[in-house]
Parts: structure tokens; sequence; C-alpha cells
């Protein structure tokens, strides 16, 4: 008995610490920061649960949009806590939208990352992107037309929007902080635009229509320096990029081939660096790929021509790589990570402490050779080329 | 002995107490007598007429010669399998109540057997339902039940060792055993136990399991009780020692271990493919029992970060009208579920259907729709209940109801981290069991790939030496 009772009031002493009720939650979707007039402005978009109820289903809107202001990032979240009958739970957070505001500013982004990687509640793997064409907000209060959470819609966009075009940039948590901190990288990120942001975005209304106007989308890709000076990506650089750092596997490129053009689906990619030499590096990769489209005029039942198209996959894959590096040293960015290589296998190579890797180190690197080895799996499923059947 | 002197003692005890006990006073000639005890309520008056009195009847006007042989007459002439002769007063009563009918004369005093046959016939078992395979169950009769043994083990080392238990209602006990395949230090062991018990009286079988020194401190049941004869036939041929006692339906298996209770009879009448899987289900249900309300309430209260976030969405979302905090709801259902399994073990055949109707309309539908329970809660405590109806070990049941609870407070007090340490200390318990000598979680750990054979996967029948292994072959020792 007296055992029993010990057992109990050990329970008791617990006090049912850390308790959360379900229903108490406010689960968190997406977080934006953003910092206006020298204050930090956060935006959480917190999931409205009983739309969700399918028992008595409410016609309101599936998510709401609170924010807070505050002179540090916390003061901002607090206000946030403020405005909010429920527990905000920030563990399920799909999504941190960072503002041009913050990714510029030196001092802002340090608080972030500091914030951010004090909590422990927050997981490792949620995505970071960027709002440099529209404000946070707006991003934050459209509605996904396909997915009833928008922030599950906007994570799954950039996933497959790198997946299977590599376009964007898929910037988890855990590789921001780690890029943040390490020497002769910069962070890219995702940027998040909204399609006609001047319609009303925030209703079930405009979603219901078939032809949903208002939707957030993947705008290519953005990277700021150390500096804090931001570059933007075009579609062919944001797909090299991809391809150089192996984010995918299974996407479409096309190759000319004289005035016309071919493409490919790749099959399987590696790339990486090697040899790094007095200032030279090599690329090499591997790429196993088959036809998707055929539209020159070679002949391609012939062995010959295989080897030419090989060729010719080779030499734009090639070019594609070099404008890219040559990109990154006239925007003094090294967003690719050579710097990152070089410190990892050469450290003394350059004082990358004390030294701005991307304007005095990153200039000097040229590519020797870009050595790609491309395998043509098949022709597709047509055998021989179909223009030439009567 | 002075037989006058006795049936008068006797006259006196039927008018005082019990009226059914019948003296018959039979002259021979006229001064000897012979006396005809029996009661009438135990013993067949059909056997008694036509063998016993019939006897007399035919004799009464016989030779004086006979009288004097009688003894040997009566033994010669009543054809009855089992008499004896009683040489003290006080056993008298106790063989007539035992059915008996006493012959009774100044010299001597002889007992037949003519016994009635007051019970039920061999009938279906109830409490195990058997799908493909024998369908007898043990009844209240035990010769009856020792011969449907006898009948399937006809061996001559089927070894039956009768004992009495009971100061006061002197119960017969046997102890049942194939003796060139059981251990012998077992056979000691158990009856040792069995002859240390004092009790004024034993009702069942079931009284000498709570009896039985208790070597471990567990709630899990280290011995099995069947009421299906080929159950017990199939573990005494594995070793087994049976025992069984008078009045009652029901055999105790000792010893008993963990992987016991999801084996059937019924499993070697399937494919070996079929009967394992079965066995994996009722593992599977088994723990699904217990851990699914205190896996679920820990998830819903402390760790909401371990669901995924459509199914946390979905999962507050059900629960955003219920003004109970999850433990309560929890506890709520589930005080319903016991409520309604009671109700319904106890409710005539008839009646159940009404039951199930308010059972069900009540819980699954009437229940949610107010708001009460979310219906997510209706699932969690359903699939345990179900899962945990899967065994027909009643015992067994009611350790998956502790630690179901007691997993669940855990739970609700520490979350996934109480739900761990709920399940560790079950698990450590389990290991440390013994019944009767023998680990009780034997072939897992301790691991035996002889042993296994039969064990949660059941191999062919070519592939096991024995039919059933499992357990106390005297060649596994």
């Amino acid at each position: 008995m007296k055992k029993l009772i010990i057992l109990l009031l050990a329970f008791l002493c617990t006090g049912c610490n850390s308790y959360k009720e379900m229903n108490d939650l406010g689960i968190v979707g997406t977080v934006g920061i953003e910092k206006k007039d020298g204050n930090f402005l956060a935006t959480a978009q917190v999931v409205n649960v009983s739309a969700f109820n399918t028992e008595n289903a409410s016609n309101s809107s599936a998510v709401y949009l609170i924010d807070g202001k505050g002179k540090t990032l916390f003061e901002a979240i607090r206000e946030l806590q403020q405005k909010s009958a429920k527990i905000l739970f920030l563990s399920h957070t799909k999504s941190i939208v960072l503002d041009k505001t913050i990714l510029e500013d030196k001092e802002a982004l340090k608080s972030v990352i500091d914030l951010l990687m004090r909590d422990a509640e927050l997981s490792l793997n949620f995505n970071v992107v960027a709002a440099t064409e529209v404000s946070v907000k707006d991003i934050l209060a459209t509605l996904s037309p396909v997915e009833s959470l928008s922030a599950v819609g906007l994570e799954k966009t950039i996933k497959f929007s790198v997946e299977r075009y590599g376009i964007g940039y898929k910037l988890i948590a855990k590789d921001f902080y780690n890029n943040y901190f390490s020497y002769g990288i910069n962070n890219v990120y995702s940027n998040i635009n909204v399609q006609n942001n001047n319609e009303d975005k925030s209703t079930t209304e405009t979603l219901q229509k078939s032809d949903a106007e208002t939707f957030t989308y993947i705008d290519g890709a953005v990277s700021f320096n150390k500096k804090g000076e931001m570059i933007r990506l075009n579609n062919k650089q944001n797909f090299t990029l991809n391809l150089l750092q192996n984010n995918f596997s299974l996407v479409p490129y096309v190759v000319p081939c004289g005035d016309k053009t071919f493409t490919i689906e790749t099959h399987e990619l590696k790339f990486g660096f090697s040899n790094f030499n007095n200032d030279m590096i090599d690329v090499n990769g591997d790429v196993v790929t088959f036809i998707a489209e055929y539209n020159c005029d070679y002949d391609i039942s012939k062995t010959k021509t295989l080897v030419k198209l090989k060729e010719l996959i080779s030499d734009s894959l090639e070019k594609d790589i070099k404008d890219l590096i040559k990109f990154a040293k006239e925007s003094e960015n090294d967003f690719i990570g050579i710097g990152k290589y070089i410190y990892k296998n050469h450290p003394n190579y350059f004082d990358f402490e004390n030294k701005n890797w991307d304007t005095e180190g990153l200039s000097k690197i040229n590519v020797q050779n870009v050595k790609i080895d491309v395998k043509l799996l098949k022709e597709g499923n047509l055998k021989g080329d179909i223009r030439n059947e009567k | 002995m002075n037989s006058k002197k006795i049936v008068e003692k006797l006259q006196k005890i039927k008018n005082d107490s019990i009226p059914s006990l019948i003296v018959k006073d039979i002259k021979i000639n006229s001064f000897k007598h012979v006396y005809i005890i029996t009661d009438e309520t135990v013993s067949s008056t059909d056997k008694v007429n036509n063998f016993i009195l019939k006897f007399f009847s035919k004799r009464k006007t016989i030779s004086i010669k006979t009288i004097h042989n009688l003894k040997s007459e009566i033994e010669n002439y009543i054809p009855a399998i089992n008499s004896k002769e009683l040489t003290q007063e006080k056993d008298i009563l106790t063989y007539v109540f035992n059915g008996y009918t006493v012959v009774l004369t100044d010299k001597i005093c002889l007992a037949f057997e003519t016994r009635a046959e007051i019970d039920r016939g061999v009938q279906e078992p109830t409490s195990e339902p058997v799908v493909r395979g024998a369908k007898d169950s043990f009844t209240e009769n035990y010769n009856k039940n020792i011969g449907l043994l006898r009948k399937r083990l006809k061996s001559e080392h089927f070894t039956c060792r009768e004992l009495t238990i009971g100061k006061d209602l002197k119960n017969k006990v046997c102890m049942l055993y194939v003796d060139n395949i059981c251990q012998d230090e077992l056979v000691e062991k158990v009856y040792n136990e069995l002859t240390d018990i004092e009790i004024s009286g034993l009702m069942d079988t079931n009284y000498i399991r709570e009896l039985f020194k208790k070597e471990n401190k567990t709630i899990f049941p280290t011995i099995i009780s069947t009421e299906k004869p080929d159950d017990v036939t199939r573990n005494l041929i594995g070793g087994k020692i049976a025992i069984m006692m008078e009045n009652s339906p029901t055999a105790l298996i000792v010893p008993t271990v963990f992987i016991d209770f999801f084996q059937n009879s019924e499993d070697y009448n399937q494919s070996p493919f079929f009967a394992s899987f079965v066995r994996i289900v009722r593992c599977i249900a088994f723990f699904l029992s217990i851990l699914i309300p205190a896996f679920y309430l820990s998830l819903i209260t402390y760790d909401q970060e371990i669901l995924p976030m459509s199914l946390l969405i979905n999962f507050a979302a059900q629960r955003t009208n219920v003004p109970f905090p999850a433990l309560i709801e929890a506890l709520i259902l589930m005080f319903t579920f016991e409520l309604l399994y009671e109700g319904d073990a106890r409710t005539p055949n008839g009646r159940g259907t009404s039951l199930s109707i308010l059972g069900a309309l009540v819980l699954g539908d009437a229940a949610v729709k107010a708001g009460l329970i979310s219906p997510i809660m209706v699932i969690v405590i359903a699939v345990s209940a179900i899962s945990s109806l899967l065994f027909v070990f009643y015992d067994l049941q009611g350790t998956i109801r502790f630690w179901r609870y007691f997993l669940m407070i855990l739970s609700s007090f520490f979350g996934i981290i109480g739900f761990f340490v709920g399940l560790t200390l079950m698990i450590i318990n389990m290991c440390s069991i013994e019944s009767f000598g023998k680990p009780y979680l034997l072939a897992y750990p301790p691991f035996s790939k002889n042993k296994s054979k039969d064990g949660i996967i059941r191999k062919s029948l070519s592939n096991m030496k024995y039919k059933e292994i499992y357990l106390t072959r005297k060649e596994d020792s």
C-alpha cells in the first residue's frame, strides 16, 4: 500500500508537464518573417482546424493569418501568441518565408537564425524560401487550389518543381543553418511569387473556379552573398545548379542539334568537383539518360548518330556548367559551393576565416576540364525515326 | 458389526435430516436380516432393483446354507463391477452418498456401485468454439472426463495419479500425465504442490489454480484452463501435466508458457501457412489491444509532433467539440465497453441482440453525434477491444485489461516516455516469470531453434520431431 501511495504521489508530482490538449493547438503551417521600419514583423499561417471537421464543417477558410510586431523577433512572436486563442504549435511548420528585407540585412538574418536554432520545438526539415517580388503576407494569404492546406501545397510545389523540372531550390532548415556557417557557399532560395496577386486570394469562392488564377508558384531561385547582395538565377542557371548539386534525377533537358533541338530525360545523375590544383578545378559527371523527344535531322537508327547525340549532350551540359561558374564569378557569389569543396579538401589554399571568398577567392578559380560520361539507355519507346515512315 | 444398532442410527438420520436415505429390511428367515442401504438421489433405482433386490427376492426361500455363505453368494451372483467390503461403520454413509448401495448383515458389510447418471452428456465446448476439429468437451462427470482422454490416449503410460484435497469436502483430484514423456521432476513438483494445498473444500479446478504457490509476482496467467479433451491430449503428449477434479468441466494444464495462449488445437488441422498466419495475427492483436489506446493518448496529449501534419489536423478536427480531456474520454468509452462486455457475457442468448444493438447505437453513433466522444477515439477503443476478444482464455483478457489501463494512465501522465517505460516494465515482467520452473517466454528468450519450430510460426508436421515439441518432454532435459 505504501508503495502504491508513493507511486501515485510520484505521478502527481509531474503535474503533467508539457501536457497539451489537441483542441488547444494552433497548428502553424507557414511562418513569414520580414522587417519594416526597424521592427521585425512575424506572420503565422494557422490552420483553422474546425474547417476540417467532417461532422459540422463550417464554410470558413482553412487557414487564418495572425501577425506580430516587435523590436526583436522574439517580441514579434510573443505578440503573435497574444493575438491567438490557441497555443501556437510550430513543430509542424512546413516552410518559413524570409522576406528580402531580412535576407539583405546581415544582422537581421543572424538573429532569425539564432532564434530558429534555439527553438527546440521546430523541426530541422522545414523549407526556407524567399519572397522578393511580393510581400510575405501575400504569400501566406494565398490559398492552394489543390491542397486544402496551402502550407502543404507550397511544400509540394517546391518539391515537385525541383525534382521534376529542376526549377527552384529545395533548401531545408538544416542545410540553411549549415551553409550559413560554412565557408565558401551561399544559400540559394526558391523565390516564391503569387500569380495575379491583386485578386481576392483568400476566399474559397476564388478557388472553386476551375481556372483559379491566384496561386503561389516558384519564380526561379535567388541567392544572397555574405554581404546581402541579391542575384537572381534564370531557369537555365537554376537547372544547372540543381544538376551540379545532384538535387534531382528524373528531369527533361533540351539539347540543340544544329538549328533544331531534341529532349532527353535523365535517369541517373552524378556530378562533382575533383582534381583541384593551382586555381584549376575539374567537373566530373555521369549521366544516364534516354531520348524523350526527337526533332533532329540525323538518322537515329544509325549507331553513328547515337555517338553524335552523346557528344551533343555532353557539349551542351559542359557549356551550361561553364556559363554557370562564369556567372557566379561575375556576380561575386559562390552559390555553387566551389569554395566549400576547396575548404574541405585543400584548407590551406585560401584564408577563409579572414578573407572574403566571394570577392577575393572565387574570381581566381578556373574550370580546367568538364568530363561528362553520357550513357544513352534507349531511344525512347520508338525504334528509329517516325518522320521517315511513309 | 451390530447391524441392528447401525440401522437404528441410520433410521434416526433419515428421520432427522436425510429423507432420501433408504433402509430396506429383508428377512431371510425369522432370525436373519439383511439390510439394504442406499440414497435415492445419487443411486439409480433401476440398478438397485435389477441386481440387488432381485437377487434377494430369488434367494428368499433358499437354504440356510446359502445364508452361511452369503458373502461368496453375493459376490458370485450379483453382477456388479465395483464392490467393496466395508469394515468401519463411518464408511457406510460416505459410500452411500457416493452412489453405492450397501448390503449389511451382522457378519459383513458390502458396498456395490449403483451410481445414477446425474449429469449432462458430452456437449460442444461453449467457451472455446471450434471450427474444424473435435467438438466434444468435458462434463461434470469425472469418469466421463477421464474416459474422453483415455479414448484418445490408449497408452499404458497414460497415468492418473489421484489424491484427495479438502478437509471437509474431500474432493477427488487427479493429476494426469504420460509417464514416459513427462519429466519426473515436474511430476514431483506438481504433486508436492497439490498435496500442500490446505482448504476445506474445492468447488472447481480453478480453485486449485489460485491455491498453487505463487512463484512470480505477475498478473500474466501461468496456468491455462480448457474444456477441450483434444487440447488436453495435445498438451499431455507434449510433456505437460493436466489436473482434473470431480464435478468440474475444466482441466488445468501446467506448466503454461506465454506462447500457449496463441496456439490452438485447431492450428494443427489447418495448413501450416494458414496456422502461422493466424498465430501472427493473434500476436499482433495482443500487443495492439494493450498498446493502441495508450499510444494514441500519448500522441494526442503530449507528443503531437510525432504525428504527420495531415493526421494531426484530422485528429484535431474530430476533437474540436469534445468537452472532456482525452484520458477521461478514453476512460468513459472503455468503461462503457466493459459494461457491454460483462453484460453480454451474462445475458441469455435471446437478449444479447438487443444489448449489442443498443451498444452499437449508443457508443458508435449517438455519443459521437452528441459531441461527447470523438469518432477516432471510438475507432481506437474498438480496435483495442476487438483485438482482446481474439483470446478465448478469460485470464489473458484480464491481463490485457490490466496492462491496457496501466499504460493508458502512464501515457496520460508522461506521454510517449511513459508509454515506453510501461511497455518496458511489461516486457521485464514477462521475462522474469517462470511457470513451474520453465521460463515464461520459452523459445523466444531464451531462444531455442528447436523449440520455436512450433512457436509463432508452425512448421509442417513432418518438420517437427514430435507433434508438440514445445515444452517438457524428457528428451528436452
